[in-house]
């Protein structure tokens, strides 16, 4: 197996071994050199590319596709290299061929340990072993230097191609030097074919310590990669938890990592949730960029993970690049659609209305709910019982609320009942309307005041947080029972003792200046 | 003196005088002039020859035509100007001179 290089000559693709690829690149450069000096170098390189062109051509067939080194030595052999031409062309007589820089890599082929100091040896042009004892006595006294030599471990690049080679050492493109070296390459391999032949004498030949090192060196090498693979997995299943819970309680409202109950009737997802207060369009977008929001870094997680285990290699500046645009768009998306909508809720308005009431015929009022049975309401609960809404049962997009009762002292005579309504919207007159269409009743019968136990909005409309309050102004000397069933309504009542008001129920009381007092028959 | 460089230096004399006169006989892209030149050992390499076309095309005497090849990249044909022409016969006429005055001092020495 040999890796190919894809290349153009004169608008015609070659595929080539990559050891010839390098020697055909040395070998143009060395031409274009030769001829750069010359005003009409570039038509010269031209017209030999176009040979070359011509001369691989001939090279390729159906059995063989691959351009390989001996076809490009057989080219540079009809075409000559630079030195051929000096003899009969004068103009360039001082050919001299450019040095390339320098490059800092990892030397496998004379490693101990990493490669890092025979990488540095042959890049200062010293004898690698100088460096290693350099590295060995700063390592005995500062310890530092163990954390160096693995730092440069991971990020010095191992020379591996015959370039890379040639540019560690410095060392001249020039086509003997990359001749050389392509023949050491194969010396290498057969030798290292031969090794694993005789891997005894192999391991006599390097020495005891040398293969210690290189056992070692494997072993951190495998550590590291064990190390990488383990935080791999744990970020493809951090990712993948996440993404299953958030989608979880997007669609089921529950996180199904924590409990499987999704099909808990009580329970609402949340896009029908939203659904109560926002737009259609709305709740779509809501819900799409919300999760795009999260999924994205999530799923950057799980591609992490992914590519620590796999090392596979793919466009990451796109990806990046398409991902962070994507999420900062749904992020901006997000803002303006909440924005735009809570512009619905912006402005409040009150609408009041005095309850015509007839004084009871005895001194005390009772005041008690109608039966919940009348209305067939369901409570939803949202994130785990976070939030909790009314509904109703077969009607999910009909919605309750509790109405809040107060009591406080009448400054008249008799009783005097108030119902206020809150309704919010864009605008005061919007407002209003909502207000205006809250649907709540009262009925008295005598001394039995009954309210109604939730209030709803007419005509499914969009729920935007009406608020129905019910004040009952007491005449002093009046007795009034709070009954059971208001618990849930009852939300203050003005008392001369500080008291709960949930522990008020079921008892009657009497107006007095200070406020209620606990009436008992005897007094 | 380097025996291999004097004969280098008196191949490159004739080689655009050949160049030119196997243009005059019909036009060539550069592989055919080669192989000419190969044949008669003028030329060891084909890389000389593109610098001496290139430059004779640039003083006017060669010009040249694309033509589309059935394998590989289309071909420079190339073909002798009147400038060309001329410049052969010129050429011709001094290198029968060269070869008259050269044979009668060798001849006379070998005599």
């Amino acid at each position: 197996m040999k890796k190919t290089e894809k290349i153009n000559i004169s608008n015609v693709i070659f595929y080539i071994d990559e050891d010839a690829y390098v020697f055909l690149k040395e070998y143009m450069e060395q031409i274009k050199l030769y001829f750069r000096k010359q005003e009409e170098g570039k038509e010269i390189i031209k017209d030999i590319e176009i040979r070359i062109a011509e001369l691989l051509q001939t090279k390729k067939s159906e059995k063989k596709q691959v351009i390989n080194i001996d076809d490009i030595n057989e080219v540079i052999e009809i075409l000559g290299k630079p030195e051929d031409f000096a003899s009969t062309d004068d103009i360039n007589e001082e050919f001299v061929v450019h040095k390339k820089t320098k490059k800092l890599y990892r030397d496998h082929d004379n490693a101990v340990l990493g490669g890092v100091c025979s990488g540095i040896g042959a890049y200062l042009n010293v004898d690698p072993v100088i460096i290693r004892l350099l590295f060995v006595f700063l390592l005995i006294f500062y310890g530092v230097t163990a954390i160096i030599y693995i730092i440069l471990w991971i990020i010095v690049p191992p020379a591996e191609t015959i370039a890379q080679k040639l540019e560690m050492k410095g060392e001249n493109f020039s086509i003997s030097n990359i001749e050389k070296n392509v023949k050491n390459e194969y010396e290498n391999v057969k030798q290292n074919l031969g090794k694993i032949k005789k891997s005894k004498e192999y391991d006599k030949t390097r020495g005891f310590f040398s293969t210690f090192f290189r056992g070692i060196s494997e072993i951190i090498r495998f550590i590291f990669k064990f190390i990488f693979i383990i935080i791999g997995i744990v970020f493809i299943i951090i990712g993948l938890g996440l993404v299953v819970a958030f989608i979880g309680t997007l669609a089921f409202s529950e996180p199904l990592i924590s409990s499987w109950g999704i099909f808990n009737s009580h329970n609402i997802i949340i896009p029908d949730m939203l659904n109560y207060f926002v737009s259609d369009s709305s709740t779509f977008l809501i819900v799409v960029c919300s999760l795009l929001v999260v999924v994205i870094p999530l799923f950057a997680i799980i591609y992490g993970g992914f590519k620590l285990i796999f090392r596979f290699k793919a466009n990451d500046k796109l990806i990046a690049i398409v991902g962070i645009t994507t999420w900062f768009l749904s992020l901006l998306m997000l803002i303006s659609v909440s924005f735009f909508e809570a512009k619905d809720y912006a402005i409040t308005a009150k609408s009041s209305e005095t309850i015509e009431f007839k004084e009871p015929t005895k001194n005390i009022l009772y005041l008690k709910s109608s039966s919940i049975q009348k209305y067939n309401t369901t409570k939803l609960y949202i994130f785990d019982d976070e939030i909790e809404i009314l509904a109703d049962k077969y009607d999910k997009n009909k919605l309750y609320a509790i109405p809040e009762i107060e009591i406080r002292k009448s400054n008249s005579k008799e009783f005097d009942i108030v119902i206020e309504k809150k309704g919010r919207g864009a605008n005061k007159d919007a407002a209003i309307e909502i207000a205006k269409i809250i649907n709540y009743k009262l009925f008295q019968n005598d001394t039995i005041l009954e309210f109604d136990p939730y209030f709803y909005l007419e005509n499914d409309m969009k729920w935007t947080f009406p608020e129905v309050e019910i004040r009952i102004n007491v005449p002093v000397g009046k007795i009034i029972f709070l009954d059971e069933s208001i618990r849930e309504q009852l939300n203050y009542a003005c008392t001369v003792e500080s008291i709960w008001e949930k522990r008020m129920l079921n008892q009657k009381w009497i107006m007095t200046d200070d406020g209620l007092e606990k009436y008992s028959n005897g007094k | 003196m380097n025996i291999e460089n004097t004969k280098a230096q008196m191949k490159k004399g004739v080689l655009e005088y050949c160049i030119l006169s196997i243009l005059s006989k019909k036009d060539s892209y550069s592989s055919e002039i080669i192989k000419e030149l190969k044949d008669a050992k003028l030329i060891v390499v084909e890389g000389t020859l593109y610098p001496l076309l290139t430059r004779q095309k640039n003083s006017g005497l060669l010009k040249y035509r694309w033509e589309e090849s059935t394998q590989g990249p289309p071909r420079k044909y190339y073909s002798l100007t009147e400038k060309g022409e001329e410049c052969l016969k010129e050429l011709k006429t001094s290198w029968d001179e060269l070869v008259e005055t050269v044979d009668s001092i060798v001849n006379v020495d070998k005599k």
